[in-house]
């Protein structure tokens, strides 16, 4: 995995895990039935506690993200790209609601809001572009 | 079951109280971190647990007998890399394990050769000899051979250079993946810690400050940013309120209940006011009042 784990910031070890494997799942680079590594496996790479790989599992497993074939080892769900995009869909509406809250409290109106927001989308499109 | 409690330990060398009125519960299979600067009590602590030492008053129970006096019963169980040089110096590495080895009925012959290759410990040198890095390996090894349910490691990792130390906690994972081995471990590093603990508990000056899930002690210092200027009558009134920060930026409340500060805020109209969660180093240096400024 690409995953490196960040002990400088504030996110527990557990939720690093379970959103790297969010962001895997909805950029296309983790498949439905995909395996993942065994908990093991991904402690010794990542230089964790096993337990902690262990609850990230869980919580996964907990989504619906991962499933359990008994004896075998961990899968990507059929459904979890689905899910991984809704996931995906909830983290960028609360940004963004963020940001709008922060610019309501400091007097902005809704369409000089709004043209910022135009403003970033043309810059992105157009930076995008620019990398083709 | 807890595989190692203590009830208000103590231990007091001369005029020093190294170790405090310690209560701790070490649920078996968890690892246990010990963070603590230099002279907190951490190794005295461990010895302590050991059954090294004779506490002053309180108890140490280790698979709920009492760790001292140590017997044969219980030190069989048990695995202690302690931070003295302890070992014999004229012996070889080989000599040592054959010596240990002697007096353990429960020696694994084929883990000791297979962790002695992994470590690459020349079993001609002698212990005098031995870099800082073979000598903590030595003694993993010696503390690993009888696959003990209980292993204290008393600042394993400290003197190691980066790939030496990866490498021992790669081991010590392999170690904690087996079924019912309970780790108490010790560090000044927080990473160590952070990567490795279930359960975290901060030492200053021979007592424990804070003992949590890192996750937990991290909550437990939030910090409540916002983005506009909040009036200071409102910060100080945040549920679970435990410090108020004055910086040029205005002030920063530190509480250990954040979703019940947030709502507060937002009740009184501030919006964009978001938590915080504080690294693990944070939280050691808030706790022992030792925070870089």
């Amino acid at each position: 995995m690409q995953l490196k784990i960040d002990i400088t910031g504030g996110t527990p070890i557990y939720l690093q895990i379970v959103e790297y494997i969010h962001r895997a799942v909805g950029s296309g680079r983790l498949k439905p039935e995909d395996p993942l590594p065994s908990v093991r496996q991904l402690a010794l790479e990542l230089t964790v506690n096993p337990n902690t790989v262990a609850r990230a599992y869980l919580e996964l497993e907990h989504q619906g993200f991962i499933y359990k074939r008994p004896g075998q080892g961990t899968y990507v769900c059929t459904q979890a790209p689905g899910a991984a995009r809704r996931e995906r869909n909830r983290i960028v509406a609360e940004r963004l609601g963020k940001a709008v809250a922060e610019a309501l409290q400091s007097g902005m109106s809704a369409s000089e809001i709004q043209e910022i927001f135009d403003q970033v989308m043309q810059q992105s499109a157009l930076e995008a572009y620019e990398r083709r | 079951m807890n595989a190692v409690e203590t009830d208000r330990l103590t231990r007091i060398f001369g005029r020093v109280c190294a170790v405090h009125s310690v209560t701790l519960q070490v649920p078996e299979g968890a690892v246990f971190g010990l963070l603590g600067a230099n002279g907190a009590g951490k190794s005295t602590l461990l010895r302590l647990l050991a059954g090294h030492l004779k506490p002053t008053s309180g108890i140490a129970s280790i698979l709920g007998r009492p760790a001292y006096p140590p017997v044969p019963a219980r030190w069989l169980r048990l695995g202690y890399v302690s931070q003295s040089r302890y070992l014999p110096a004229w012996m070889t590495i080989g000599q040592c394990l054959d010596f240990a080895r002697a007096m353990r009925p429960r020696w694994d012959v084929g883990k000791v050769e297979r962790l002695s290759r992994r470590f690459e410990l020349p079993l001609d040198a002698r212990i005098r000899d031995l870099s800082r890095g073979h000598y903590v390996r030595l003694q993993i090894v010696l503390a690993l051979a009888h696959n003990p349910e209980v292993i204290l490691l008393d600042e394993p990792t400290s003197g190691l250079d980066p790939a030496a130390r990866r490498e021992l906690l790669s081991m010590l994972i392999d170690e904690i993946g087996l079924r019912g081995r309970t780790v108490v471990l010790s560090s000044q590093l927080v990473e160590d810690i952070e990567r490795m603990a279930d359960v975290v508990a901060i030492m200053d000056g021979g007592s424990l400050v804070a003992t949590g899930a890192p996750d937990a002690l991290k909550g437990s210092r939030s910090r409540i940013e916002c983005a506009s200027p909040v009036a200071e009558a409102d910060l100080c009134a945040v549920p679970g309120l435990v410090e108020l920060r004055r910086g040029p930026d205005g002030a920063v409340a530190v509480t250990n209940e954040p979703d019940g500060a947030i709502q507060f805020l937002r009740a009184r109209g501030v919006e964009a006011a978001t938590v915080v969660a504080p690294s693990l180093e944070e939280v050691f240096f808030d706790y022992v009042n030792r925070r870089p400024q």
